[in-house]
């Protein structure tokens, strides 16, 4: 029932709180696919870039919802820069997500290579849509209410 | 030719002082020359006068006895007189008794030479003078005649004038050059004077000074005019100062201002992350309490728990999560108000000539329903055009004119009349309304942020009059209001003119 190459969901905030809700809204949409929550720049790049703790993690396709503001020096803006510019990586779907609609970080986000950019919080429908329009392969099971119990 | 008011200063001292110089000169040449001439003449006369009295007695005896010959040669001794031209003598009834004619010349006899007393006669070249003659007792016996010709005489005016000429020349041409060289006295701390002023008009140094030269009125007036440029020197370093001073307060303050913006920014921006989760898990709660709900429903539990647990999942979990709801609606509501506010401090303005008009049409378009509603009658009167954003100030018709259509007095037909008018460099538009006003107090925090003056009759977040305050204010304008509670409001605003 379930593909084998399945595209895991990365989801990189250092507000875990957001990243829960986000995992538990796409859930309930439907969405099966597996769901990875981090909480800082460095430790996505180590995701995946497969480096240092998760040098031994299987290779996946990703897609990734990264949040532009995160303190530390690896910030959102910084992840992006790195994975658009690895000539393997710079496929991968970046999402970035905003705290607000302030056109100039909207500007910024399309600037620096992001596919699409969404505003906290993240709407079910409207990531379901923002993948749609990046004509991704996502496996969505849009499970009936009843039978998900 | 220039007029005299034109001349140059040193011109013009040279010409009045060379003037008046020369009208002295001349005066006194004038007077000499007809002093010189009169006494000649004078002169000639008493010399004529004397010859005639002495031809007189001398021809007297032979007029007495008829001798002729006598007379003829004493006349005849006028020959070493070179100047006398004619004589003669007559007897008492005028008859010709002898003459003497110089060579060369025609007899220019008188024609009734006759005479009882002694004449003169000045004619042409020539100057005749008849003289009666007496004997002792003072009896007439005849007449004696002697015309003079005046050559002599002009020869000598005629030098005596060219002389005068001479030094009047020379004189005036001394009075010109030490006119020249005088006048220097004077305009040269003028020039200087010129000078210096010229300097500081056109190069703003106000460093430089005049040279004093004397202690004379000019030198004076040379001294309070540096003591002048003394003073506005002073106070153009002061004027300096206080400028630098003051531009660098409103740079400070321009920095000051932008902190206090990107700070509202910042604060209200990261204020939202923990919001947006706070209103994430109350629905998550309310979910998983809904879920809870339907899963105790089929729990084989005792009445008295089942009452206990159907009380906490219908009615007080519920209730506390809309009070979360509502809270954190209103807390996201304050913040999004106070982004905007931030953003329409931080637009960048696009100045235009505005037909105020129209852009409060097309706002009052945009308002119908609420006109509608309200069911108040809206006059537009005249209004000056202005400079400014379009959409920064059709924002402030929008705020105003719906605060007034807002808070008109329940019970009353809303009448609300937008006018203008120009004052002082300024353009006043005014929003008059006859609403249910505003208390002193409430007036004093009208245009603070997050006030709301009314919360029973409209709703908000309390920023609109807070925005428009800032977007005139940004337009270098100001905006008050004149209110009377129970009877109404006028806004108005003003932009500079032009």
């Amino acid at each position: 029932m379930i593909q084998e190459q399945q595209t895991e969901i990365l989801l990189v905030d250092d507000d875990g709180g957001n990243s829960e809700l986000v995992r538990r809204n796409l859930q309930r949409t439907g969405i099966r696919n597996p769901v990875v929550i981090l909480t800082n720049g460095a430790e996505a790049l180590d995701y995946v870039f497969r480096e240092g703790r998760y040098a031994s993690r299987a290779p996946s396709h990703l897609m990734i919802l990264l949040d532009i503001n995160m303190p530390g020096e690896v910030d959102g803006v910084e992840v992006l820069r790195r994975i658009k510019s690895d000539p393997l990586r710079q496929r991968i779907p970046i999402v970035m997500l905003t705290t607000s609609d302030d056109p100039r970080e909207v500007e910024r986000c399309y600037a620096l290579g992001c596919n699409a950019y969404m505003t906290k919080p993240v709407e079910p429908m409207a990531f379901i849509e923002a993948v749609n329009r990046l004509g991704l392969f996502i496996t969505v099971l849009t499970v009936p209410a009843e039978a998900a119990k | 030719m220039k007029r005299f008011q034109d001349l140059s200063l040193k011109r013009k001292l040279t010409a009045v002082s060379f003037l008046t110089s020369a009208a002295a000169v001349l005066l006194v040449s004038f007077l000499f020359s007809a002093n010189g001439v009169l006494a000649d003449r004078e002169a000639l006369t008493r010399q004529l006068t004397s010859q005639a009295g002495i031809l007189g007695f001398t021809v007297a005896p032979a007029l007495l006895f008829e001798d002729d010959t006598a007379a003829g040669e004493a006349l005849a001794a006028l020959r070493a007189e070179r100047q006398i031209r004619e004589a003669a003598v007559f007897r008492r009834n005028g008859t010709l008794f002898a003459r003497y004619l110089r060579s060369g010349e025609e007899a220019d006899l008188p024609a009734v030479p006759a005479a009882e007393s002694e004449e003169m006669d000045y004619r042409g070249g020539s100057f005749a003078l008849t003289r009666p003659i007496v004997d002792e007792r003072g009896r007439p016996l005849g007449t004696i005649y002697l015309q003079t010709d005046l050559a002599a005489m002009r020869t000598r005016i005629y030098r005596y004038l060219t002389f005068n000429a001479a030094v009047l020349a020379v004189s005036l041409l001394g009075a010109l050059a030490m006119a020249t060289v005088l006048q220097r006295e004077i305009s040269g701390p003028v020039l200087e004077l010129v000078k210096t002023a010229r300097t500081v008009a056109l190069e703003k140094d106000f460093g430089v000074r005049a040279a004093v030269r004397g202690r004379d009125e000019l030198g004076v007036l040379v001294e309070s005019f540096n003591e002048m440029l003394g003073e506005i020197e002073a106070r153009d370093v002061q004027l300096r100062k206080v400028n630098q001073q003051l531009h660098q307060r409103t740079e400070e303050l321009g920095r000051k201002n932008e902190e206090v913006e990107a700070f509202v920014y910042i604060v209200s921006h990261d204020l939202r992350a923990p919001l947006v989760n706070l209103q994430g898990f109350a629905r998550e709660l309310r979910l998983n309490c809904e879920a809870l709900a339907e899963r105790l429903a089929g729990a084989p539990l005792p009445p008295e728990q089942a009452a206990k647990v159907r009380e906490l999942t219908d009615h007080e979990i519920p209730t506390s999560l809309r009070f979360i709801s509502a809270s954190s609606d209103k807390f996201e509501r304050l913040i999004n108000a106070l982004l905007q506010l931030s953003r329409s401090g931080r637009r960048e303005l696009t100045i235009e000539p505005l037909d105020m008009r129209a852009l409060v049409k097309t706002t009052l378009d945009s308002l119908m329903r609420l006109i509608d509603e309200s069911g108040a009658e809206v006059v537009l009167d005249r209004l000056p055009p202005a400079h400014g954003d379009a959409t920064a100030i059709g924002q402030v018709w929008s705020n105003l004119l719906t605060n007034a259509l807002r808070y008109l007095q329940p019970g009353r037909k809303g009448k609300i009349l937008i006018r203008g008018e120009s004052h002082d460099g300024f353009h006043r538009y005014h929003v008059q309304d006859n609403g249910v006003g505003m208390s002193p107090a409430a007036q004093q925090r009208l245009f603070q942020v997050f006030q709301r003056m009314r919360p029973d009759l409209a709703q908000g977040e309390g920023i609109g009059l807070a925005t428009v305050k800032r977007i005139v204010e940004r337009h270098g304008g100001h905006i008050w209001a004149e209110s009377a509670e129970g009877s109404g409001t006028t806004f108005t605003f003003s932009l500079p003119a032009g």
